[in-house]
């Protein structure tokens, strides 16, 4: 419970008007910066227009706090890049949003490798 | 304390900037010290991340002898390493100096047997591959 606080805490930390205490802070500390709070919507629109990807998947698995994610991305880019670079490629557009999430999990194939990946899934 | 380091660390850019050559060249030693480097949130007896923990299982399983360095223990470590690699999230995994990657890929690597490769290139013989390999 408390790390889940902290989470919550610790995403729009800069933004927030310093406080002497940390139990002064009131709920006005925090609501200024929701528009800030990273979305699925927001990261799924921006791999689709900046990387072409063919398909993506976000799910927030923080509770609507912002700052946990995983996603599924597939892509043409992908082809012939070893998995290092083709998560490089997802950090770099996604660098903006990445600085307030906490913990982000992404698993990247090449539109074949996701095809094959259906098919065992499906069986 | 935490808090306090967090606040000088965050707010004044100057200060930061001031001390991010001197950890890069921190943390270039750090990472060539030793064939495996991990940074990683908590130490590998108590991990305090859910990732880290994950790479820090994997490793034990491959019977791998690492040096692990704790970023939550260091604000600047914490930031100069994600500068350094130009990757945004912890932990990071370092073999021979170089960059590795996260969890998700040292867990692919692990699944599809390329760690283990890795690994006996820079002369480390993995403890599952003798497993699955008995002595000749």
């Amino acid at each position: 419970m408390t790390t889940i606080f902290r989470r919550c805490l610790e995403i729009p930390r800069k933004a927030i008007p310093f406080c002497s205490s940390p139990f002064k802070y009131t709920i006005k500390h925090f609501t200024v910066n929701m528009s800030a709070v990273v979305t699925e919507e927001q990261i799924k629109n921006k791999l689709l227009k900046e990387l072409r990807a063919t398909h993506v998947e976000v799910k927030d698995e923080s509770d609507g706090c912002g700052g946990k994610f995983s996603c599924v991305v597939v892509a043409d880019k992908f082809e012939g890049k070893p998995l290092l670079q083709r998560h490089r490629l997802v950090n770099n557009i996604l660098i903006e949003e990445l600085k307030s999430i906490h913990a982000f999990s992404q698993k990247t194939y090449t539109p074949d490798q996701w095809e094959e990946l259906k098919e065992k899934e499906g069986k | 304390m935490n808090i306090l380091t967090r606040s000088i660390f965050s707010k004044p850019t100057l200060i930061r900037r001031l001390f991010s050559a001197e950890t890069n060249e921190k943390i270039k030693d750090l990472v060539t010290k030793s064939k495996v480097v991990l940074f990683m949130k908590g130490v590998p007896e108590q991990p305090r991340c859910g990732f880290s923990n994950a790479v820090v299982q994997i490793l034990r399983m491959h019977g791998v002898k690492y040096d692990a360095y704790n970023v939550l223990e260091n604000e600047a470590l914490r930031q100069g390493i994600k500068d350094f690699s130009n990757w945004p999230t912890i932990p990071q995994l370092y073999i021979n100096g170089e960059f590795v990657g996260g969890c998700d890929i040292l867990l692919n690597m692990h699944q599809n047997g390329e760690l283990i490769e890795t690994l006996e290139k820079v002369g480390i013989n993995s403890a599952l591959k003798q497993n699955n390999e008995p002595s000749k």
